[in-house]
């Protein structure tokens, strides 16, 4: 009984990714092109800048429509499960984020192949980068619309989104001072709670785009803490979605 | 004994602290068309949504052909036809891909009565969904809610928002499709006359609690208005059944529920002159029953004794 729904999200996404898609490669392409910038610091915009604004984009319309369109109850009524309807909506909001990322990221790699130069590109980065940014993208695109599957208005899905950013950007200044600093003072470890704390924030995937300090942690762990914190963000929006169906 | 299609016993429902449904008591048997009476915001939508599932309740329980929506909601969703009212339907879907998107829920989906319909309810495959009247869109939401066959069907309050034509148009199509199949019809509407030619049995909602359920032809009879010109002397409110009161400048109209002869000589004996007895329809009975128990009867007999007091003095 998935299939409907799915056909549904993507005959109603399907323009949302090719949008994005073009618009992302575009902006990539022309950067690349006009060289105002380094190529490492337009893939870092791409990745960070442009990850965000689609997740954000994106998940404003991931469940808001249909209840600012009055085909929620349309929708409920039929004998599918709730959770159903939900991962449907969720995936393919997620593909208007990861499809124009990924797009990108090829661009990158078929635009500048082989710099490997300080300000260059290289392939590992590349992918690095492309990791880093799709999730940091996910994670942010993931808490805007499960913190807020109950809102009418696209608009107040965006001011969730806008708050959840405000709120990881003040994480990321109080769990930021307690792993740096010691990072960088000889003889000092960060604490695991302050690792744990530092990772459990979305900022910390742009910390991909390059090799991992020794004292700062490992990757897998970070990457643990955000599968923990990803399950937590879907069980809270899964919840909201069902009571409000 | 008939089976009961709907059972509903001791059912309540809040959103939060506000009571919705208090203790609803209902039994719908298979076959009927069951007219769900109430006012907007007497709790219609909420029994409907429980009914499917959509909601679970704070105590009690309903049954929909023997499934309960608060343990198997799929189930009953599966085997109930349901039309919400004002449904709105995906607009840049055509007609044809969003019975083709409905049939993809249910196994059941019989394409041959589906394509009948289409053309009884004048509708075309062709046609974007955001370009259909609200007649069509009421139409093609009752297709939707019958393409499986379901035993049940809910209509909430379907012709909300429609014209007297398309209103009338659109019953038309319920009466034909729905009574001849031997389907239980569920329908809730505010709209009494619209109930009235359709169906077997109605339930009075009020603030969430049922406080009439009955035949409707039963109804009719039992619930008569009596006008007269009361005795100064006379005590109205001790008649029992009183649902309302009304007063004209010399004269008293009463609605006395469950009439017989006792209750009839008991109005002879407050008249002074001769009595005028009248059959109800279902909107003035609807209207008598809510007005009644809103409490206002009382007030109303104090102030038609006070007039039929200063009637007499001035005699």
């Amino acid at each position: 009984m998935i299939s409907p729904i799915l056909w549904k999200e993507w005959r109603e996404q399907r323009w949302k990714l090719a949008f994005g898609t073009l618009m992302l490669v575009f902006f990539t392409g022309s950067f690349l092109a006009a060289r105002v910038t380094s190529d490492r610091e337009v893939a870092v915009v791409i990745w960070v800048a442009g990850g965000l604004i689609l997740a954000l984009h994106s998940a404003m319309g991931v469940f808001a429509p249909e209840r600012a369109n009055g085909t929620m109850n349309f929708l409920a009524s039929k004998p599918v499960e709730p959770w159903k309807v939900f991962a449907c909506k969720w995936l393919f909001g997620w593909l208007n984020v990861a499809g124009p990322m990924l797009a990108c990221t090829l661009v990158l790699i078929l635009f500048r192949p082989g710099d490997t130069t300080m300000m260059g590109l290289g392939a590992q980065r590349v992918i690095r980068g492309a990791i880093g940014g799709l999730g940091l993208a996910t994670m942010f695109y993931t808490m805007t619309c499960c913190l807020a599957p109950r809102r009418a208005g696209e608009a107040a899905v965006g001011l969730v989104g806008l708050l959840v950013f405000v709120a990881l950007m003040l994480h990321m200044v109080v769990a930021g001072s307690m792993v740096m600093e010691p990072v960088y003072r000889d003889n000092v470890e960060p604490s695991l709670l302050g690792k744990v704390l530092l990772f459990v924030n979305p900022l910390t995937w742009i910390a991909f785009v390059k090799p991992f300090h020794p004292k700062f942690g490992s990757p897998i762990m970070m990457i643990l803490v955000q599968i923990v914190l990803f399950v937590l963000v879907v069980w809270i929006g899964l919840r909201k979605w069902q009571r409000s169906v | 004994m008939t089976q009961a299609a709907i059972q509903i016993t001791d059912l309540c429902f809040s959103y939060g602290r506000k009571n919705v449904l208090g203790g609803v008591n209902l039994s719908v048997p298979a076959g009927s068309v069951f007219g769900f009476l109430g006012r907007n915001g007497s709790g219609k939508t909420t029994t409907i949504k429980l009914l499917l599932g959509l909601l679970k309740p704070s105590a009690g329980s309903c049954t929909v052909q023997k499934l309960d929506p608060a343990v198997d909601p799929m189930a009953v969703r599966r085997s109930v036809g349901y039309m919400a009212e004002d449904q709105q339907m995906y607009g840049w879907m055509r007609v044809g891909e969003i019975i083709k998107w409905v049939a993809g829920f249910y196994p059941g989906w019989d394409n041959k009565l589906v394509g009948e319909l289409t053309d009884l309810l004048d509708l075309s495959p062709r046609t974007k969904v955001k370009a259909l009247s609200k007649g069509q869109n009421s139409r093609l939401a009752l297709l939707l809610a019958l393409g499986h066959r379901p035993d049940v069907v809910i209509l909430d309050d379907p012709t909300l928002g429609l014209d007297p034509i398309a209103r009338k148009d659109f019953l038309r199509h319920v009466i034909t499709l729905l009574q001849s199949n031997n389907v239980t019809v569920f329908f809730s509407s505010h709209l009494l006359y619209e109930i009235e030619p359709v169906a077997d049995q109605v339930a009075i909602l009020d603030h969430g609690v049922i406080i009439k359920t009955g035949k409707t032809d039963q109804l009719r009879e039992s619930v008569r208005r009596f006008v007269f010109a009361p005795k100064p002397d006379a005590t109205l409110n001790r008649l029992e059944g009183l649902l309302d009161v009304t007063h004209a400048a010399d004269s008293v109209a009463v609605t006395i529920e469950d009439c017989d002869d006792a209750k009839r000589t008991a109005i002879h004996e407050a008249s002074t002159n001769s009595i005028q007895e009248t059959a109800l329809n279902l909107d003035e009975i609807f209207e008598a029953y809510v007005i009644g128990n809103r409490g206002t009867v009382e007030k109303r007999l104090a102030l038609t004794a006070d007039r039929a007091r200063e009637a007499s003095a001035n005699d």
